[in-house]
C-alpha cells in the first residue's frame, strides 16, 4: 500500500515536471535557481524582468526559466525575504536573505489581514513552524510559552485528559473567561477542537491581546486566537511532504513515595511522639504509644516496646505489625481472625507508570496550477500517557483539504474542508485520588501467589485492580468543518467577500464501570467483588453541535497623494449554534466482555435516560477603519455591535470598540538620516472595550425556567408541581473589559536585534457576581454585573539573530507579568484563612496565612504560649492544652496569632476561619512567566531548544482552603503513605528540621501545616520544554532518490527543569493538585521528507 | 456586467441575511418550560398551586425541653443568629404565592382558576402566620420583587398589619376554595376556615394577654403597634374563631377518630398518630378510617412518599422515649370518674407504685405513655403486623413475641423523666427507620372543639355554659374515656385537691379548658404557642421539669427508686442515684419528684416570646428594627 502510494506520487511528479519542462523549452530562456541563505531552494519566488510584467515563479526545487535575454535586470522577490535586484545569467543562483525585520509580514487580525509594520494593536503572531518544530500532537501544548502573556497550563500529562487551560494576560474576571479561538475565520466549537487540530496543518497563529480583539465583540475579553491553516500558494509547484515520528514517553517527577521499611520506620517513630508531656525538668516523658490502623493505643511507661503487647501469631514477640514492617523485609502474618496476610514493600507508582510509545504520521500535498491552489493533508497520531499498566491516551485522525480557485480574474472561491476524529480511551478508576496508589501504604504486593489482585486492606482496595478492572472512559470527538468563501475584487480598491462556514461536532462519551475481584492472600479466606451487580453500568452520552457562521464584508482601500492610505471594512456576521444531547445508562451488565447498552439489564429500574437541547446565536455588525500617513502616523478604529439570543430582546444589543494609534519614529527623516543602526522603532497605544461572554450566562438568560419535575402527594396519588426556577434579571449582560495598551516595537543593527515591550491595563467594571439581597426577595438573586477588578501587566520580547558564514543562530526571549486587584466586590467580605479567591483590595487567589516563628523549643515556651492566647478560640482550639493527644509539643509550629488589629473583628479572640489572625502573603497566580528559544543552523545541522518557566508562584498544598487529603507532611493523614521528601522532621537532635515534629493526630498536623506561611512553597520553575537536534541530508544524495529534502531529528520534550518545589511534585501541576500522576518526558526520533 | 450581477447578488444576499436576523437571535428554549410559556392553562395553575404546599409538622415537648435541656428561649439565652430558616423559607414561600397570584392576574384563559388562586391566598396567609408567630411584625410583601424593588429595604410592618393581611388572604381563600365532599390533602374551604379559627384565637388571645408588650415602639425596637384601619377587636376575633370552629364541626365532613363500640377505645387514640394501613394497628383500620384531619399532609409508602425520620426518629433521638413526658403532663391528664386532672380527681392515687398514676386515667395517657410492666411492640426490628396483632393486641390478647420484653422506665440517663412516650412512635412490621409513611394532621377536628370551648369561655369572661361544654370538650372526654365535666366540676375539683394535697385548690373552668388543649395536643407543636398567647410562658416554663416521683409524702421510697428487673440475663435498675443532680422537688401533696431539668437553667423573659430578626437581614436592610430585648 505504502509503496503503491509512493510510486503514484513519483509518477505524478515526473509527469508534472515533464509538462512544465515541455512548456518552457519551447521558448528562448535563461534558467537559474533561487535559494535561501542555507542553500535551500525557495519555492514560489517571483523572478520579474524589472519594469515589466514578464516574470516567472520558482518551482519546487527553486529553479526558474525566464524568457529573456541574459543581462536583463530582474527583481527576485518573495514574502519574508528581502528583494534581490540583479541581472540575469544562465545558471545563476540567487541567494535571498531573510527579511529578518519581517516588516512586510502580514498578520491575520480578524476579518482581514494587516501589515505588521503598520499594526497599531498588540497582536502577536507565530508561524506554524513553531509547532512543526516540536513533536507534539496537541496544538495547545505546542503553543505553551511561545507567546508572551499567553499562559497555557495543564493539570496532567495525559494526552486527551490534560486539563488544559488557556489564559491571556492573566485573569480578566473572577468568572472563567477563556480566549476565543477562531479557526480559518470560524470559531472553534471548544478548546478541545483547538487541541485536536493537526499542528502540521497550521500556517500561522495570531493572538489579539488588547482592545483590537473588540472586532470579536462580546467574546473578546479573554483575547482572541486566530488560527490559519495552510493553503497552496500562487505559483507553488507540487510539494509532497511526509513526517513521521516515534516518541518514547517516560515518567518524571514521580512523587517520591516511601517504601514499606521507611514508611513503617517513620510510623513507629511517630507513634511515640503524640502522647508526650513535660517531665518538669526540661525533658519529656511519653505516656502512650498511638498506632492507628495497625494497632491502636498502647499504654506504656517507657520508650521501649510495651512488654505486654503481642500478637499471638507474630513470630517476634512484642512487636506490632508496624514494628515488623519497619524492618523492611516481607513477612506473613495471621491476624486474630485467622486471616493470613503478607506484607512486603511495594511502590504502587512503579506498577502503574512507566515508559510507553507514541507515534505520529503526517502527509500532505501542496501546490498550485494556473487557476487553482491546493493543500491536502492527512494525519494520524497515537499519543499515550505514561500509564503503562493499561492503555491511556488518544488516537487522532485528521484530514484537511484547502482549495482556492480563481473563477475569473476578479473572483476567487476558497474552500476549507476538514474532518477530524479523536478517540480518547482511559481507565475509569485508579487514575487519581483515592485509588491512585498515592494514598495506599506501600506494604503489600499487587498480586497474590494465586494471581488475584491482593486485597490487602481487606475492603477490595487495590490501585492496580481499580485501574485495570474498574472499567473505561472513552470519548469520541468528531468535527467536520466546511468553510467556503467567495471574494470579488470589484474594483482596484473594493473587495467584497461572502463566506459561509458549517461545523458539525459529535461528542460521544462511553463510560463503563465494571466488576473486578480482589482476594485475600489465600483466596479461600475471601474474595471481594468490587462494583457488583447494579453498581456496574454502561453509560453513553452523545452531544451533537451544529454551528453555522456567515460573514458578508466589504473592504475598501485607497491611497491618495502618495501619502494618505485609508482602508475600511464593514461587515455582517451571523452565527447560530444548535446543541442536543442524549444520555442513557443501564446498570447490571449481563455478559462478561460485552459492554454495550444492549448487553446490560433492560429492566426499567436499571436504566436512566436524559436529554437536553438548546440553541444560541449572534447577529453582529462589524467595522474597521485604518488611516496612515506615509506609513508613519497610524490610526485605527474598529467596532462591533453584537446581538445575541441569550438576552431579552430589549437588552440584547451591545457595542464594543477599539481605537489605536501608532507612530513609526524610524520612518521620520531625521531618524533615517542620523541613526542608521535604527531599523525600526514604533510606539503605539490602544484603548477599547471588549465583552466577556462568560459561561454562567445561560442560553436563555432572561427566561426563568419552570421546575416541573417535582411532585406532591395527595391521597389520590402523586401530582405534578410547578415552581418558577431561579430568579432572572433582564439587565444582566456581558462583562465589559476596558483595555488599555501601550507598546513599543523596535529593531536595531540591521534587524539583528529585535524586540517589543507592552504595558497594559484591563479593567472589568461590571463583573458578574452574586450579591446577597435581603431575604424578603424570596429567591436567590442571580449574579449581577456588580463587582470590579483590574489587571495590570507588561510583556517584553527580545531577539537576536545573526549569521556567520554557514552558521546562523538566534536567541529569542519573552518575559511577562501581571497583577490583578479586586477593586470592588459589592460589599461582600466573606473569606477564611488559606487561598481566598476574591477579596476586595487584594489580588485574585490571595493567600491569607498565619505568621509562624519557627518551632517551639521547650515546654515552658508552650506553657507561656497557651497562657498568652488563653482567650484565643482560633486555631488553638484544635490543639487545646488539655487534650492528651493533640496539645502542642516542642517541635510544633509556633504561630504568631492575632496579627492584624485592623482585620480583627473578633475582639482579640481570633476565630477558626482565621479572620484577624492571618495576613496577606501574596497571590498564587504565576508571575514572571518566560520563554527562551535558542537555536542554530550549521550546514545540514540544526539545533534548537525552548525553555519555558515561571519566575514566581506561591502555592500551598491542599484543596481550596481546606487542605483536604493532600500529603502536606509525613502522616498529615495517618492512613496515607508518606513522601521521602518529608522525612527531615523535628527531633530533639534535629531542631532545624524542614518539617515539624511527626504526629499521627490530624489536629496537630492541621495546626502545623494548614494555612501557615511556613507551608508556602515558591513553585518557580524553568523547564527545557524542547531540545531538538536535526540533520538535513545533503542534497546531492537526495537528488538521486527524487527526494527534495530529508531531515532526521532527535528531540526531547520536557527533558529537564529547575524548580523551587521541594516536595517532589511536578511544578506545572496546578498549585493545589493532589494527584499522584507523574509528568512525562518525551524522547522522539523523527523524519521530515519532502518530494 | 458580471460584476454588476455579482454585486446585485451580494446585496440581495445581505438584505436577505439582515431580514432573517430572527433566525439567529430570536430563539426559545427547547428542552424546558419557562415562565414565558407557562401559566396558560388551568392545569398549569393547578401544578403551580401544588408547588405551594409547604405543610410541615413540628414535634415539640410539653415543656420546651429535650434531653439536652431547655430550649434557648426558655433559658433566655437566645441570641440573634446570622440567618434564620423560618425567615428565609417564609419569604421564599411567599414569593411562590405571589408569583401565582401575579400570573393569575395576567391569565387570559377561559378555564376557571379560582381554586388555585384561593390556594395561593391560603398559603400566603399560612406563611405570614408562621412569620408572625415567630418574629412578630414582619415586612409585608405582596408582589413579586426584583433586585431593584424598594420593598427589599422596607421597614417591618406591625403584627396587626400582618394579621390584617392574613385575615384578608384567608377570607379570599375561604371564598374561593371548594367545599369538597372528601378530603385528600388539598386545602379545602373547611381547611381555610379551621386555619382562620386557629389564627384568630391565637392573635385574639395574644392581643388580650400579651398585648403590645412584645411590639416595641417600632423606632428603637420592634415593629411597633400600628393598627390598620378597620382592624378587628379582640372580641370580634375570638367570636369569629368560635363561629368558624363551629361551622367546621357542623360541616359534617369530619369525624373524631375513635371506636363506635368500646372495644378499641382504650388504645385507638394512639394509632391516630401513626396510622398507615391495616397492618399498622390492631384494629385493622386504614387511612380511610381517619376523618379527623382538617389540614393534613398525606404520605403513602406504596407511592414511595415517606415522611421519613420526622417522627419516630425525633422522639427516640431528640426527646428520648423515656424522657419526653413530664410529670406536669402526667398530672394534667384526666381521670375517668370525674374527668378532672389527677391532683383534682377522686381517682388520685399517689405515686408509690410505678403504675399508680396509670389507673383510672384518660386514654390519652394510657394509650400514649408506656405503662411500666406492660409489653409493647417496638418500631423497627420487631414491630407488629396483622398476625402478631391477632396474638397481642393490647386489649384482650397479650401473646407478644419473646423478643418483646416488658417495659420499665429508664431513669439512668440525664434528661429522662421516666415516663416513656408512645405518641407518634410506630410499630408496623416491615418498616425500617425512615420508612414511616403515615399521614399527619396539622389541624384536626379535636382542635375545633378546644377552640370553640376556649373562645366561648373567653367571650364569657371566664364562664361557659354546660351546653357549650357538652358541644365541645366533653366530646373529647367521651373519646378519652373520661367523664364529662360541667361548671359543677370546678368546685368538686377544688374540694378533691384539698383532700389530695392538703392545700386549697383554685382551679377555674378556664383552667380546665386550657388543660384540655395541653392534654389533647401533647407533642403536636401547639403547647409552646398556647403558653405564649396566654401570656404565661415565663411563669409556666421557668420551673423545674420533673420526672418520676422518688419519695412518698410519708418519706418512704417509691417503688421505682429501688426497682430492678432482668432482661436478656442482665439485671437492670430503673433509677440511678447519679441522676439526682438537681435534687428533688416537693409536690403539693408532699411527695418528692426528681428534677430532670432545673429551673436554675431557665430565664425566659417577655423578649423571648419572639425570635430575634436575623442579623444578616438587619445588616442588609438597616430599616429592620430588632425585636425588644435583643
Amino acid at each position: 500500500m505504502k509503496s503503491l502510494f509512493r510510486t503514484t506520487l513519483q509518477v505524478t511528479v515526473a509527469m508534472l515536471a515533464l509538462f512544465l519542462g515541455t512548456a518552457v523549452h519551447a521558448q528562448q530562456t535563461v534558467t537559474g535557481k533561487v535559494v535561501d541563505a542555507g542553500g535551500q531552494p525557495i519555492v514560489g519566488a517571483t523572478v520579474l524582468v524589472a519594469g515589466t510584467t514578464n516574470g516567472v515563479i520558482t518551482a519546487g526545487d527553486g529553479t526558474f526559466s525566464l524568457r529573456a535575454q541574459a543581462g536583463t535586470p530582474v527583481v527576485v522577490s518573495i514574502l519574508g525575504y528581502q528583494d534581490v535586484r540583479t541581472t540575469l545569467q544562465e545558471g545563476m543562483v540567487v541567494t535571498m536573505q531573510d527579511d529578518a525585520e519581517m516588516l512586510e509580514e502580514v498578520v491575520v487580525v480578524g476579518f482581514g489581514t494587516q501589515r505588521k509594520a503598520t499594526l497599531t494593536g498588540s497582536v502577536a503572531s507565530v508561524s506554524g513552524e513553531i509547532l512543526e518544530s516540536r513533536p507534539v500532537s496537541n496544538t495547545t501544548i505546542g503553543l505553551q510559552g511561545q507567546i508572551p502573556g499567553l499562559t497555557i497550563t495543564r493539570t496532567a500529562a495525559r494526552p486527551g485528559n490534560e486539563g488544559l487551560a488557556i489564559q491571556l494576560r492573566g485573569a480578566s474576571s473572577i468568572n472563567s473567561v477563556e480566549p476565543l479561538i477562531i479557526i480559518d475565520g470560524s470559531p472553534a466549537i471548544s478548546t478541545t477542537e483547538f487541541s485536536s487540530l493537526n499542528p502540521s496543518d497550521i500556517e500561522s497563529i495570531s493572538v489579539l491581546k488588547d482592545a483590537s480583539a473588540a472586532i470579536y465583540g462580546s467574546r473578546a475579553a479573554g483575547g482572541v486566537i486566530l488560527v490559519t491553516t495552510k493553503k497552496g500558494k500562487r505559483g507553488e509547484s507540487l510539494k509532497v511532504t511526509y513526517n513521521g515520528m516515534v516518541t518514547v514517553n517516560t515518567p518524571a517527577n514521580m512523587i517520591p513515595l516511601a517504601g514499606m521499611g521507611t514508611w513503617a520506620t517513620k510510623l513507629v517513630e511517630a507513634s511515640y511522639q503524640d502522647y508526650v508531656q513535660s517531665d518538669g525538668k526540661g525533658g519529656e516523658v511519653w505516656t502512650q504509644r498511638f498506632l492507628p490502623q495497625w494497632k491502636d493505643v498502647i499504654t506504656a511507661n517507657g520508650k521501649d516496646i510495651h512488654p505486654n503487647f503481642s500478637d499471638a501469631s507474630a513470630t517476634k514477640e512484642n512487636y506490632t505489625l508496624a514494628d515488623r514492617m519497619a524492618e523492611g523485609v516481607g513477612f506473613e502474618f495471621t491476624d486474630s481472625k485467622g486471616i493470613l496476610h503478607y506484607y512486603d514493600s511495594n511502590n504502587w507508582l512503579d506498577l502503574l507508570y512507566g515508559p510507553t510509545l507514541s507515534t505520529q504520521h503526517n502527509a500532505s500535498v501542496q501546490g498550485s496550477t494556473d487557476r487553482a491552489r491546493y493543500m491536502a493533508s492527512i494525519g494520524y497520531a497515537n499519543d499515550r500517557s505514561i500509564i503503562k499498566a493499561t492503555y491511556d491516551g488518544i488516537k487522532k485522525y485528521n484530514t484537511r483539504v484547502n482549495l482556492d480557485f480563481d473563477l475569473t480574474k476578479w473572483l476567487t472561491w476558497s474552500n476549507n474542508l476538514s474532518y477530524a476524529t479523536s478517540f480518547v480511551d482511559s481507565p475509569r478508576d485508579g487514575l487519581d485520588g483515592l485509588n491512585s496508589g498515592m494514598y495506599d501504604t506501600p506494604s503489600a504486593p499487587a498480586y497474590t501467589p494465586e494471581g488475584y489482585f491482593y486485597d490487602f486492606y481487606v475492603i477490595g482496595r487495590s490501585p492496580l485492580a481499580a485501574m485495570l478492572g474498574a472499567g473505561r472512559t472513552k470519548t469520541e470527538f468528531e468535527t467536520f468543518r466546511y468553510g467556503t468563501t467567495l471574494t470579488a475584487k470589484v474594483t482596484k480598491d473594493l473587495k467584497l467577500t461572502g463566506s459561509a462556514s458549517l461545523t458539525r461536532n459529535n461528542n460521544l462519551n462511553t463510560e463503563t464501570k465494571l466488576t473486578y475481584e480482589a482476594a485475600h492472600w489465600k483466596s479461600s479466606q475471601g474474595i471481594v467483588v468490587v462494583n457488583p451487580g447494579t453498581s456496574q453500568y454502561v453509560q453513553e452520552r452523545i452531544q451533537r453541535t451544529f454551528y453555522q457562521n456567515y460573514v458578508l464584508q466589504a473592504d475598501y482601500t485607497h491611497s491618495f497623494l502618495n501619502a494618505h492610505n485609508i482602508s475600511a471594512m464593514i461587515g455582517i456576521n451571523a452565527e447560530k449554534n444548535v446543541y442536543k444531547n442524549v444520555t442513557a445508562k443501564r446498570t447490571n451488565l449481563l455478559y462478561e466482555g460485552l459492554y454495550d447498552l444492549n448487553t446490560a439489564s433492560s429492566e426499567s429500574a436499571n436504566q436512566t435516560i436524559a436529554g437536553g437541547s438548546h440553541a444560541s446565536g449572534y447577529f453582529s455588525y462589524i467595522a474597521r477603519f485604518n488611516y496612515d500617513y506615509k506609513g508613519r502616523y497610524l490610526f485605527e478604529a474598529l467596532g462591533r455591535r453584537d446581538g445575541t439570543s441569550k438576552f431579552h430582546p430589549d437588552y440584547r444589543w451591545a457595542n464594543f470598540y477599539a481605537v489605536s494609534a501608532g507612530w513609526r519614529i524610524s520612518e521620520e527623516k531625521f531618524i533615517k538620516e542620523n541613526l542608521a543602526w535604527l531599523d525600526n522603532l514604533k510606539v503605539r497605544v490602544s484603548f477599547g472595550k471588549t465583552g466577556g461572554a462568560i459561561s454562567s450566562l445561560g442560553n436563555y438568560d432572561y427566561l426563568a425556567t419552570m421546575n416541573t419535575n417535582g411532585t406532591y402527594f395527595f391521597e389520590g396519588g402523586k401530582t405534578g408541581t410547578a415552581v418558577l426556577g431561579a430568579m432572572t434579571d433582564y439587565s444582566r449582560t456581558w462583562e465589559v473589559l476596558q483595555n488599555f495598551n501601550a507598546g513599543v516595537d523596535f529593531s536595531f543593527l540591521q534587524n539583528r536585534l529585535t524586540g517589543s515591550f507592552d504595558w497594559y491595563q484591563k479593567r472589568n467594571d461590571n463583573m458578574l457576581t452574586q450579591i446577597t439581597y435581603p431575604a424578603v426577595l424570596g429567591a436567590t438573586a442571580p449574579a449581577t454585573n456588580s463587582a470590579k477588578m483590574r489587571v495590570r501587566g507588561w510583556e517584553a520580547q527580545l531577539g537576536w539573530q545573526d549569521r556567520k558564514g554557514d552558521f546562523s543562530y538566534w536567541v529569542n526571549a519573552t518575559l511577562a507579568d501581571n497583577r490583578s486587584l479586586v477593586t470592588d466586590f459589592s460589599g461582600t467580605d466573606i473569606w477564611a484563612a488559606g487561598r481566598v479567591a476574591v477579596r476586595k483590595g487584594y489580588p485574585l487567589n490571595s493567600l491569607f496565612v498565619y505568621k509562624t516563628d519557627g518551632y517551639f523549643s521547650s515546654y515552658e515556651e508552650i506553657e507561656a504560649y497557651y497562657k498568652q492566647y488563653a482567650n484565643a478560640t482560633s486555631a488553638l482550639g484544635g490543639v487545646a492544652q488539655t487534650s492528651a493527644n493533640t496539645h502542642l509539643r516542642p517541635g510544633d509550629i509556633k504561630k504568631v496569632l492575632i496579627l492584624d488589629p485592623a482585620n480583627d473583628k473578633t475582639e482579640g479572640k481570633g476565630n477558626t476561619g482565621g479572620a484577624g489572625d492571618v495576613y496577606f502573603y501574596g497571590d498564587t497566580n504565576p508571575h514572571y512567566t518566560f520563554g527562551l528559544n535558542i537555536g542554530f543552523q550549521w550546514k545540514g545541522f540544526d539545533f534548537s531548544t525552548f525553555i519555558q518557566g515561571v519566575g514566581s508562584l506561591y502555592l500551598i498544598r491542599g484543596g481550596w482552603g481546606d487542605n483536604s487529603g493532600m500529603n502536606m507532611c509525613a502522616f498529615y493523614r495517618n492512613y496515607n503513605n508518606i513522601l521521602t521528601t518529608h522525612l527531615d522532621t523535628w527531633t530533639w537532635d534535629n531542631q532545624n528540621a524542614e518539617y515539624p515534629r511527626l504526629s499521627l493526630q490530624n489536629n496537630k498536623n492541621n495546626w502545623n501545616m494548614n494555612n501557615n506561611d511556613s507551608s508556602i512553597q515558591n513553585g518557580w520553575y524553568s523547564r527545557v520544554k524542547n531540545l531538538t537536534v536535526g540533520y538535513t541530508l545533503p542534497k546531492k544524495w537526495m537528488d538521486r532518490l527524487a527526494i527534495n529534502r530529508l531531515r532526521v531529528y532527535f528531540s526531547g520534550d520536557n527533558i529537564a527543569e529547575l524548580t523551587g518545589i521541594s516536595d517532589g511534585y511536578d511544578p506545572e501541576k496546578s498549585t493545589a493538585s493532589r494527584t499522584s500522576l507523574p509528568f512525562a518526558r518525551n524522547w522522539t526520533f523523527g523524519i521530515d521528507l519532502t518530494f | 456586467m458580471k460584476k454588476t450581477l455579482l454585486f446585485a447578488g451580494l446585496v440581495a444576499v445581505s438584505l436577505a441575511t439582515v431580514s432573517c436576523t430572527g433566525y439567529f437571535i430570536d430563539l426559545q428554549p427547547t428542552d424546558t418550560q419557562t415562565e414565558a410559556n407557562f401559566y396558560k392553562t388551568a392545569a398549569q395553575f393547578e401544578a403551580a398551586a401544588n408547588g405551594l404546599y409547604s405543610i410541615s409538622f413540628s414535634l415539640d415537648s410539653d415543656t420546651e425541653a429535650s434531653v439536652s435541656g431547655y430550649s434557648a428561649k426558655v433559658k433566655g439565652t437566645e441570641a440573634p443568629g446570622k440567618s434564620n430558616g423560618t425567615w428565609t423559607t417564609g419569604y421564599q414561600n411567599l414569593r411562590k404565592c405571589n408569583v401565582l397570584l401575579q400570573k393569575a392576574e395576567e391569565y387570559e384563559g377561559k378555564e376557571d382558576i379560582g381554586r388555585w388562586i384561593a390556594t395561593a391566598h391560603f398559603f400566603r396567609a399560612f406563611n405570614y402566620f408562621n412569620l408572625l408567630r415567630t418574629f412578630g411584625g414582619v415586612p409585608i410583601v405582596n408582589s413579586v420583587l426584583s433586585t431593584t424593588s424598594e420593598e427589599l429595604f422596607a421597614p417591618r410592618n406591625s403584627r396587626y398589619e400582618v394579621f390584617g393581611q392574613i385575615i384578608s388572604d384567608l377570607d379570599k381563600a375561604i371564598a374561593g376554595l371548594p367545599d369538597e365532599s372528601s378530603y385528600d390533602g388539598h386545602i379545602t374551604k373547611q381547611g381555610a376556615q379551621a386555619f382562620k379559627a386557629h389564627a384568630l384565637l391565637f392573635e385574639g388571645t395574644w392581643e388580650k394577654y400579651v398585648g403590645n408588650s412584645t411590639d416595641g415602639d417600632g423606632v428603637t425596637a420592634g415593629a411597633g403597634s400600628a393598627k390598620p384601619e378597620g382592624y378587628p377587636s379582640v372580641e370580634s376575633m375570638i367570636s369569629e374563631a368560635a363561629t368558624l370552629a363551629e361551622s367546621v364541626i357542623n360541616s359534617g365532613k369530619f369525624e373524631l377518630w375513635g371506636d363506635a363500640d368500646d372495644k378499641w377505645r382504650p388504645i385507638a387514640y394512639n394509632y391516630l398518630f401513626n396510622l398507615e394501613d391495616a397492618e399498622s394497628n390492631p384494629m385493622g383500620w386504614d387511612e380511610g378510617h381517619n376523618k379527623e384531619s382538617v389540614i393534613k399532609r398525606a404520605y403513602d409508602f406504596a407511592s414511595g412518599v415517606k415522611n421519613g425520620a420526622q417522627h419516630t426518629h425525633n422522639i427516640w433521638d431528640t426527646f428520648d422515649q423515656h424522657g419526653r413526658v413530664s410529670l406536669e403532663w402526667m398530672n394534667a391528664a384526666l381521670c375517668t370518674t370525674d374527668g378532672l386532672p389527677y391532683l383534682y380527681s377522686v381517682n388520685y392515687n399517689g405515686y408509690n407504685k410505678m403504675d399508680d398514676q396509670f389507673k383510672n386515667r384518660d386514654y390519652r395517657l394510657t394509650s400514649t405513655v408506656r405503662i411500666p410492666g406492660h409489653t409493647y411492640f417496638d418500631m423497627g426490628n420487631y414491630g407488629a403486623d396483622a398476625s402478631l396483632y391477632a396474638k397481642a393486641n393490647y386489649v384482650d390478647k397479650f401473646d407478644f413475641p419473646e423478643v418483646c420484653t416488658p417495659y420499665y422506665p429508664n431513669v439512668t440517663k440525664m434528661g429522662n423523666s421516666g415516663f416513656g412516650d408512645r405518641k407518634f412512635t410506630y410499630e408496623r412490621l416491615g418498616r425500617a427507620d425512615n420508612d414511616e409513611s403515615f399521614t399527619y394532621s396539622l389541624i384536626r377536628l379535636a382542635e375545633m372543639y378546644t377552640i370553640y370551648a376556649e373562645a366561648k369561655c373567653e367571650l364569657g369572661n371566664g364562664s361557659i355554659s354546660d351546653a357549650d361544654l357538652n358541644k365541645s370538650i366533653n366530646v373529647l372526654h367521651h373519646r378519652a374515656g373520661v367523664a364529662p365535666i360541667s361548671n359543677a366540676s370546678v368546685s368538686a375539683a377544688n374540694v378533691n385537691y384539698q383532700k389530695n394535697t392538703g392545700h386549697a385548690g383554685n382551679l377555674t373552668i378556664m383552667d380546665l379548658i386550657r388543660n384540655e388543649s395541653f392534654v389533647e395536643f401533647r407533642n403536636e407543636g401547639k403547647r409552646f404557642y398556647d403558653l405564649l398567647r396566654w401570656g404565661i410562658a415565663e411563669k409556666n416554663l421557668n420551673t423545674n421539669r420533673l420526672g418520676v416521683v422518688l419519695q412518698n409524702p410519708d418519706g418512704s421510697d417509691t417503688e421505682i427508686k429501688n426497682f430492678s428487673y432482668v432482661v436478656g440475663g442482665a439485671t437492670k435498675e430503673c433509677y440511678s442515684e447519679q441522676l439526682n443532680v438537681y435534687g428533688l422537688e416537693t409536690l403539693p401533696d408532699g411527695a418528692q419528684a426528681l428534677i430532670v431539668n432545673s429551673k436554675g437553667e431557665t430565664g425566659m423573659t417577655r423578649s423571648n416570646y419572639l425570635t430575634p430578626i436575623p442579623l444578616d437581614e438587619i445588616a442588609l436592610n438597616p430599616a429592620l428594627v430588632q425585636n425588644p430585648g435583643f
